[in-house]
């Protein structure tokens, strides 16, 4: 059987005012729990957050669901959370749902780096 | 009740490909070639879907990515591959993921090969559920999004009720090595 704590990763790099965060592996219903938890107590810390998504393979709409509550809740925070490097089927998703205008690296309230 | 009902066909139309397109207007309404007599471990409800049989998942919440990495197997044996087999699987990945959190908690998965086209059924228990397809939500919503994903990624999300629970199917067209 599949063990979801070993079908993704996740790290995260705190700078004064921003957190990188680096996810790998799949992530879906099984790993969403906890990344949103993770990332609330990251926004917390520091309100502006890079999510590093070269690594991810898959993701589904639950885990869209969280990104974009989390990317309300950077934003309520005074920062924003947004989605770099995204590549195959998680491109693709983040495409054609409309997501990645709103927490691509071009989106309006990414700071620059 | 339904069980006996023909299942609808959907729309095949998509990415404006030629062989596809082909593909859609062969799909076969020959005999019934439904086999497998797999062990379901709970009430096993009969198919209306035409073809061989491939696969037979009963599943639960736990059970979810393994399921995706059984049909992601099952679907690249069965010839579809590269974005339009990850595109595929993402779209039964979403009705098993609607069956664990809306359709009470489990479901059973059934992927069937038909003449040029893979078509999976995911049957949950539960009740109440609209057969409409939702439309896509504004990107500032976080939720409501996994039919959508079902129905996009295959061009055709079938969605049937009953008070036994809700009976979603997508298909795929195979695009066959001998096409002429």
């Amino acid at each position: 059987m599949s063990d979801p704590a070993n079908l993704w990763h996740w790290h995260s790099q705190p700078h004064p005012d921003r957190t990188l965060v680096t996810l790998a592996g799949e992530l879906d219903l099984s790993s969403v729990e906890q990344l949103s938890d993770r990332l609330t107590a990251t926004i917390a810390a520091t309100p502006t957050v890079d999510v590093d998504l070269a690594a991810v393979t898959f993701i589904d709409s639950t885990v869209i669901s969280v990104l974009v509550s989390a990317h309300h809740a950077a934003a309520l925070a005074g920062g924003a959370l947004t989605l770099l490097h995204p590549t195959g089927q998680v491109q693709r998703v983040l495409i054609i749902t409309g997501i990645l205008p709103l927490l691509g690296p071009d989106n309006p309230l990414a700071p620059r780096a | 009740m339904s069980n006996d009902r023909p299942i609808s066909a959907t729309k095949a139309v998509r990415y404006s490909d030629g062989c596809h397109e082909a593909a859609a207007a062969r799909v076969g309404y020959g005999p019934r070639m439904v086999s497998g007599s797999a062990d379901y471990g709970q009430a096993p409800t009969p198919s209306n879907i035409e073809g061989v049989l491939l696969l037979v998942v009963v599943f639960t919440a736990e059970l979810v990515p393994e399921v995706r990495h059984t049909l992601t197997a099952a679907v690249a044996r069965a010839g579809l591959s590269g974005d339009e087999g990850e595109d595929f699987v993402l779209a039964v990945h979403e009705l098993v993921t609607n069956a664990v959190r809306h359709g009470g908690g489990s479901g059973e998965l059934r992927l069937h090969r038909q003449p040029g086209r893979l078509t999976c059924q995911v049957r949950d228990h539960g009740g109440g559920t609209s057969a409409d397809v939702p439309a896509l939500p504004n990107a500032n919503v976080p939720g409501q999004r996994g039919l959508w994903l079902a129905h996009h990624l295959t061009g055709g999300l079938t969605l049937d009720t009953s008070p036994h629970g809700l009976t979603a199917t997508v298909s795929a067209d195979l695009c066959p090595p001998d096409e002429p």
